[in-house]
């Protein structure tokens, strides 16, 4: 299952935990009687929020994509840059628009099992540089001018991933991607 | 209370009612686009998408404003001018924000995220209109911000106005928590307009350079989500400290009194709020790492004091209470609990692990919709008929209750539960004709059209039922 239905399912739970409480509390209003010792219900009920907020924070803070694969050495550094409204490629930095014509174009191979080190800048506005494989979103790093946001991945799986552009970067947003293979 | 309040009232809730039924318009058209069921190119597609995120925000923001300045003036009289000036600078912004997106096609989007303004313009008139409309709507707002601050300071001190004496049960004025909670969120207010303006003048400044790029894209995208999520927070605050004054007199029980740990929560939450804006940059692994560890812990421990305080005292007065429910007390009542649901989706997706494959898919609008359209709204709704049944001479009938009610969840539930699936099946927000790679997103968006035409005819009903027995009031 894919993180991101893992975390749908998580929040159908959580969805139909707090729409059964208010509905039992909602059906109580019918009669009288409040309720006896409200404030030692509030404790326990602070106590078991405080209680999951730091065991989440605890479990998912270290599993961060900051940390993917930091303390191994990539075996390539590929060199991303976006602009209205595709994306370039390439085995060698690119500083500027005159360097993208040493570039594979938007079709690229890559190999599989081994660690990756996107290296993702922009020429002109903000985009996002995304990995997608079936429709599936795998990983993504937003694409800033100025900056270079480093990317660790490592491709588990051969086959075509789909490079969608994530963040809204003007009109024809909706088309630009490119492909990779993996083999 | 004297009449020319509720007059000013009476005219922010119209127009918010009707700014609000053709926002709706413009998403529904959008949602009609993405489900292939009309063709307006993506040019049109963008102009609607910045026009509905600007008119949303707006005009829920001076819903929970005119609110605030309503009850406050029942506490103490409040100077006239601050909302009179809001009034005339908002319409104002709003028309010459329209000009600048229909006219001159100016399609940035509603945070206008540097330096896309540059860039997504049709014509050079466009992102400086935009600009000066924000300049416009930033100082009427700041103004009356400013106004209804100094009419807290006029009769409490700030450590009063924050509570202190209730935390350290030192004496003191009883300071409701209406008041606690509108100066912390006020004050919240303030600054985040204040960000504004310096990213306004930085925008000024490159204007009028008119060369390449001169500001920082980090530094600029860190001032626009400071100001962005806080502004969108707070808008939620406003609502909730009304909330705080009417909700038990709803329900028959005595008025909310400011304990100690209501006051902790509320000076806590005026500090955390300000911190959790880091969850936007989440994806920028350029920004240090720990802003991003305090982004998931501030955006973790940001709904602990204010939403949990709510939510239980909300639940305690409900609860065996024996109460006549009526429109305004449902909407309160299932407005909390569909802000805590929308709370849910909003960590989960501040969690940086979960972000890596949710951040800008339609995770992003499902949860945003979810405590606005059924959370922030229900609240501004439920100020609305309460405010209705006061100044109106007749109560609206049981049998609309039903249907508008009814409508209004309906439709909100199904129209966010397609974006919750959309970012679950990994389709992109902010995409005008999904390609071939997340074609899932055409039949979701065909699911939401259905949902959100139900919320639309729920609301249609409402503004003219209430616009029915309201209207003849103001020219009274
Ligand atoms: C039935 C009512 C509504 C409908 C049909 C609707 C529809 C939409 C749609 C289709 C989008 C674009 C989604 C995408 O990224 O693909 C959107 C974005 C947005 N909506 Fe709504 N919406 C509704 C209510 C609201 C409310 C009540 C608010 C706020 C109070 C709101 C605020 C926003 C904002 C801020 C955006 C983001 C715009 C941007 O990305 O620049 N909407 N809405
Ligand atoms: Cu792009
Ligand atoms: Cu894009």
């Amino acid at each position: 299952m894919t993180i991101q239905k893992e975390v749908f399912l998580v929040f159908i739970l959580m969805f139909l935990i707090i729409v059964s409480v208010f509905f039992l509390v909602f059906l109580s209003s019918r009669r009288s009687g409040a309720l006896q010792n409200v404030n030692s219900k509030r404790a326990i009920f602070f106590f078991i929020a405080f209680g999951t907020v730091s065991l989440v924070l605890g479990i998912s803070l270290p599993k961060s994509p900051y940390f993917l694969y930091a303390k191994e050495a990539p075996a390539q550094r590929i060199f991303v840059v976006a602009r209205q409204f595709s994306f370039t490629l390439s085995k060698s930095p690119i500083n500027s628009a005159d360097d993208l014509g040493k570039s594979a174009g938007s079709e690229f191979k890559l190999p599989k099992d081994e660690i990756i080190e996107f290296n993702v800048s922009s020429l002109d506005v903000n985009h996002g540089f995304s990995l997608y494989k079936d429709g599936v979103l795998l990983a993504q790093v937003q694409a800033m001018p100025g900056y270079v946001n480093r990317l660790r991945w490592k491709f588990s799986e051969s086959g075509n991933y789909d490079i969608l552009c994530l963040e809204y970067c003007g009109i024809a947003h909706g088309g630009m991607s490119a492909k990779i293979t993996v083999e | 209370m004297n009449t020319s309040y509720k007059k000013s009232t009476l005219l922010w809730l119209i127009t918010t009612l009707i700014v609000f039924l053709v926002a709706i318009a413009f998403g529904l058209t959008m949602r009609m686009e993405q489900a292939e069921m009309v063709k307006i190119g993506p040019l049109n597609f963008y102009v609607l998408m910045t026009s509905h995120g600007l008119l949303m925000a707006g005009v829920w923001f001076v819903a929970g404003m005119a609110g605030i300045e309503y009850i406050l003036s029942t506490y103490f009289p409040v100077p006239r001018w601050g909302g009179m000036i809001a009034y005339v600078c908002t319409i104002t912004g709003v028309v010459i924000l329209l000009i600048s997106t229909f006219l001159t096609k100016f399609h940035a989007g509603w945070y206008f995220l540097y330096p896309l303004p540059f860039y997504a313009k049709v014509m050079e008139s466009g992102p400086l209109l935009f600009l000066v409309a924000l300049t416009i709507l930033g100082v009427g707002w700041l103004i009356w911000s400013l106004v209804l601050i100094f009419t807290i300071l006029r009769n409490f001190t700030v450590a009063q106005a924050l509570a202190w004496h209730h935390i350290s049960g030192r004496p003191g004025p009883t300071v409701a928590p209406f008041i606690l909670i509108s100066f912390v969120s006020l004050i919240g207010v303030t600054a985040c307009i204040l960000a504004a303006v310096v990213l306004l003048v930085l925008y000024y400044l490159e204007f009028l350079k008119s060369g390449s790029m001169s500001n920082d894209p980090l530094l600029m995208k860190n001032l626009t989500f400071f100001f962005g999520h806080t502004l969108v927070n707070e808008m939620l605050y406003l609502g909730l400290a009304v909330l705080y004054e009417l909700f038990p007199r709803m329900a028959g029980k005595p008025a909310y009194k400011t304990s100690w740990y209501v006051g902790l929560s509320w000076n806590a939450t005026l500090l955390i709020v300000l911190f959790a804006y880091f969850h936007h940059l989440y994806m920028d692994f350029a920004q240090p790492v720990a802003f991003q560890f305090v982004g998931q812990i501030m955006s973790w421990f940001a709904p602990l004091p204010a939403a949990c305080v709510t939510i239980f005292s909300v639940l305690t007065t409900v609860y065996r209470s024996n109460m006549k429910w009526s429109l305004a007390s449902l909407l309160y009542f299932f407005g909390v609990m569909f802000w805590a649901i929308g709370g849910v989706g909003a960590i989960l997706d501040a969690v940086i692990a979960n972000n890596f494959v949710l951040h800008n898919t339609q995770w992003v609008p499902a949860h945003f919709h979810t405590y606005n359209l059924l959370g922030n709204v229900f609240f501004s709704l439920a100020f609305t008929s309460w405010f209705a049944d006061e100044i109106g001479n007749k109560k609206i009938a049981p049998g609309l209750v039903k249907l508008i009610f009814s409508l209004l969840v309906t439709g909100g539930v199904g129209f966010v539960l397609a974006f919750y699936l959309g970012g679950a099946f990994s389709v992109p927000r902010r995409v005008d004709t999904y390609n071939d790679v997340v074609n899932k997103g055409v039949s979701l968006a065909q699911m939401a059209v259905v949902f959100a035409s139900l919320y639309l005819v729920g609301m249609v009903i409402y503004t003219f039922d209430f616009t029915k027995r309201c209207a003849r009031q103001l020219f009274s």
